[in-house]
């Protein structure tokens, strides 16, 4: 029976690998979608960043008041253009047709206001569209309440601790490592449960449906093996092909993270320091099942379609079955206790937060493993009955 | 050899296909007792209309349906009791098979070779005999998926008879093939039987018939209405040659 099922496995990984289609799906996509998405984000953003260091601000100006103060303040500023105009008005239809970036009125009185100590206002024109440049004129601007609230402290010979009369200081208990496997680990499942699934997906498809309509199943189902060891033969190739390229989507995010610029340096070795033997063998006894249940959830469907193109359009919602309870188990909040061990793929979102945080409670972890094996079996013992169904088989 | 005994099949039918075939029933019965023999060293033609019951009777013969009742016996083994055994002994071809297009012939035969419990040596042996046989040594190692249909049918033949099988079934084997890939067919067919093995094919070409068959069995909407020699056929034929005279005995059997 072993030797059947070697072979049939050699066989289809060997015709797997020769797709093109499995290939781009299974290897390149994993590989490279996070360091292209990388280094074109970190690229792009600093060159925004880059660009609107140098870049000068047209800032539309219309006083009412005499007093010239907060506008000599801003004259002195580097990289900033007053464009001086009489009516308020003018200023919208100027921002949106990105003559200027930002607008200032000043009403008539403001400085004799600031003078008196008594409340007044300025308004700030911008287009909130355009998300780079404000903080530069929020900026600006507080830098000229300091000078005045400072002037004001002077003159009646206070010191800083009049208005701030005491500081809090935060102490998080939480590590780095805590910090990112609890807020930020959701998405590593994440990733691998979709990049699990859509890697399966096609060698499912190509292996019974794609066998189906090529006509080849039946020459098969005539040789001396029995439905069994073809359906484990097959299963093993899908599962496989799951895993490698949840395994390649880890290897492609952390590749990623290396060449990409502008991650804090604790960041980076807190998440290159998650890369250890252990969270592989953790990571592996629970993704193994869940390939298998994934080959259990495809199977059935490939072996009822009749053509690639129906089995496709079956096959894709499952997809959102799938992402749901990824993204359920992402939600801040969300504990991983005995009731969230026991559900599946919300359970692996879970249990891997808490592994790259290092707080798993392992009777918990215990409970995901079984209850995966277990329908993992399930999956397995479902599929041979429909298998051995002949109407879905020759359908 | 091949026992067939009261072989009868149905099928059950889902909703859209009672509407489809306006049925009221659950299930189709589509072969009714159909009982017949084929000899070692001889060839036995299984002829009837599109629909009749052909290729039904041989897929189960090769164990890809299962009869509802009744037994068949090939080379002595009772399909129900030991199929992977039976199917050891039986190489199965159609017009129609598929092929892994994307495995060279000589990948192909290896796989099917292996998964008859065949040691590498004697898969190599075979393989070449056959490869020599039909010149298929300069493609050996080309992918499928770039060959003729020529090349195609001469890869299923190989695959069919890479375990030097004792019963061989054809269905409908040169359906869709052109004039000189039909003519390999034949060929084959006859080997087969100078080589004593057990044939069995179907056809509804009636001189592909007249051509290779020592025994004949008509079949008509799931039941057998002839069932001898090709000899005793023509000795008591009414009609003056034998497409007249199939038409004449399925005419006369139509159902109600």
């Amino acid at each position: 029976m072993l030797k059947n099922i070697l072979t049939i496995i050699k066989k289809e990984s060997l015709d797997t690998l020769r797709d093109k289609r499995t290939i781009i799906i299974m290897v390149l996509v994993p590989v490279l979608v996070f360091p292209v998405i990388f280094i074109a984000t970190s690229r792009l953003q600093m060159s925004v960043m880059e660009r609107e260091q140098v870049r000068s601000l047209k800032i539309g100006y219309v006083s009412e008041d005499r007093d010239t103060r907060l506008e000599d303040f801003l004259k002195t500023q580097e990289r900033l253009e007053l464009v001086y105009m009489d009516d308020a008005g003018e200023l919208e239809s100027l921002i949106r047709s990105d003559s200027l970036q930002y607008g200032l009125f000043v009403p008539a009185g403001f400085a004799a206001a600031l003078d008196n100590m008594t409340e007044t206002s300025i308004s700030i024109y911008f287009s909130g569209t355009r998300l780079t440049g404000k903080d530069r004129i929020d900026r600006l601007l507080a830098q000229y309440e300091n000078y005045i609230v400072n002037q004001r402290l002077q003159d009646k010979q206070l010191t800083q601790s009049f208005i701030k009369p005491f500081r809090t200081e935060s102490v998080n208990i939480a590590t780095d490592q805590e910090m990112i496997g609890k807020l930020a680990g959701g998405f590593l499942p994440y990733l691998f449960i979709i990049f699990c699934f859509t890697g399966a997906m096609y060698p499912a498809i190509d292996l019974f449906t794609g066998e189906k309509e090529r006509r080849t199943m039946e020459t098969l189902l005539t040789a001396p093996v029995s439905r069994i060891e073809i359906l484990v033969g097959k299963m093993v190739v899908i599962a496989l092909t799951g895993l490698s390229s949840a395994l390649l989507a880890i290897v492609g995010l952390f590749v990623g993270l290396q060449v990409s610029a502008g991650l804090p340096d604790f960041i980076m070795s807190v998440v290159m320091g998650i890369l250890t033997v252990s969270f592989v063998l953790y990571l592996l006894l629970m993704l193994v099942p869940l390939t298998i249940f994934f080959a259990g959830l495809l199977v059935p469907l490939t072996i009822y379609a009749k053509t690639f193109k129906e089995a496709q359009s079956i096959v894709t919602p499952l997809t959102f079955l799938v992402i749901i309870p990824a993204a359920i188990g992402m939600i801040p909040g969300l504990e991983y206790n005995a009731v969230t061990a026991l559900v599946p793929v919300v359970n692996i979102t879970l249990a891997t937060k808490e592994i790259i945080a290092g707080t798993i409670h392992f009777p918990h972890y215990l409970i995901t493993v079984v209850s995966l094996i277990g329908l993992a079996t399930l999956s397995v013992l479902f599929c041979a009955n429909w298998f051995g169904k002949e109407s879905n088989i020759l359908r | 050899m091949i026992e067939v005994s009261n072989l009868n099949k149905e099928f059950s039918l889902n909703k859209k296909q009672r509407q489809e075939l306006g049925i009221k029933d659950k299930s189709v019965k589509v072969l009714h007792d159909v009982s017949f023999s084929c000899q070692p060293g001889r060839i036995y033609s299984l002829l009837g209309p599109n629909g009749a019951g052909k290729t039904t009777t041989l897929r189960i013969i090769a164990t890809i349906l299962r009869a509802t009742s009744g037994t068949v016996k090939v080379s002595g083994i009772d399909l129900n009791e030991n199929p992977s055994a039976a199917r050891a002994k039986m190489g199965f071809l159609t017009g129609t098979t598929g092929l892994y297009e994307r495995l060279t012939p000589d990948e192909m035969i290896n796989y099917f070779g292996n998964l008859n419990n065949m040691d590498k040596k004697l898969i190599e042996d075979r393989k070449d005999r056959l490869f020599t046989l039909l010149g298929m040594h300069d493609f050996a190692n080309k992918r499928i998926g770039k060959l003729s249909t020529g090349m195609r049918q001469k890869v299923n033949i190989t695959r069919t008879m890479i375990h030097d099988p004792e019963v061989v079934v054809f269905d409908e084997p040169t359906t869709g093939l052109d004039v000189i890939t039909a003519k390999n067919i034949i060929e084959l067919i006859r080997d087969c039987k100078d080589q004593g093995k057990t044939v069995i094919f179907s056809s509804h070409i009636m001189s592909e018939v007249d051509l290779l068959c020592d025994d004949l069995g008509i079949i008509h909407d799931g039941r057998i209405l002839f069932n001898d020699t090709m000899e005793n056929f023509r000795k008591h034929m009414q009609t003056e040659n034998l497409t007249e005279e199939f038409i004449h005995i399925v005419t006369q059997n139509e159902p109600v």
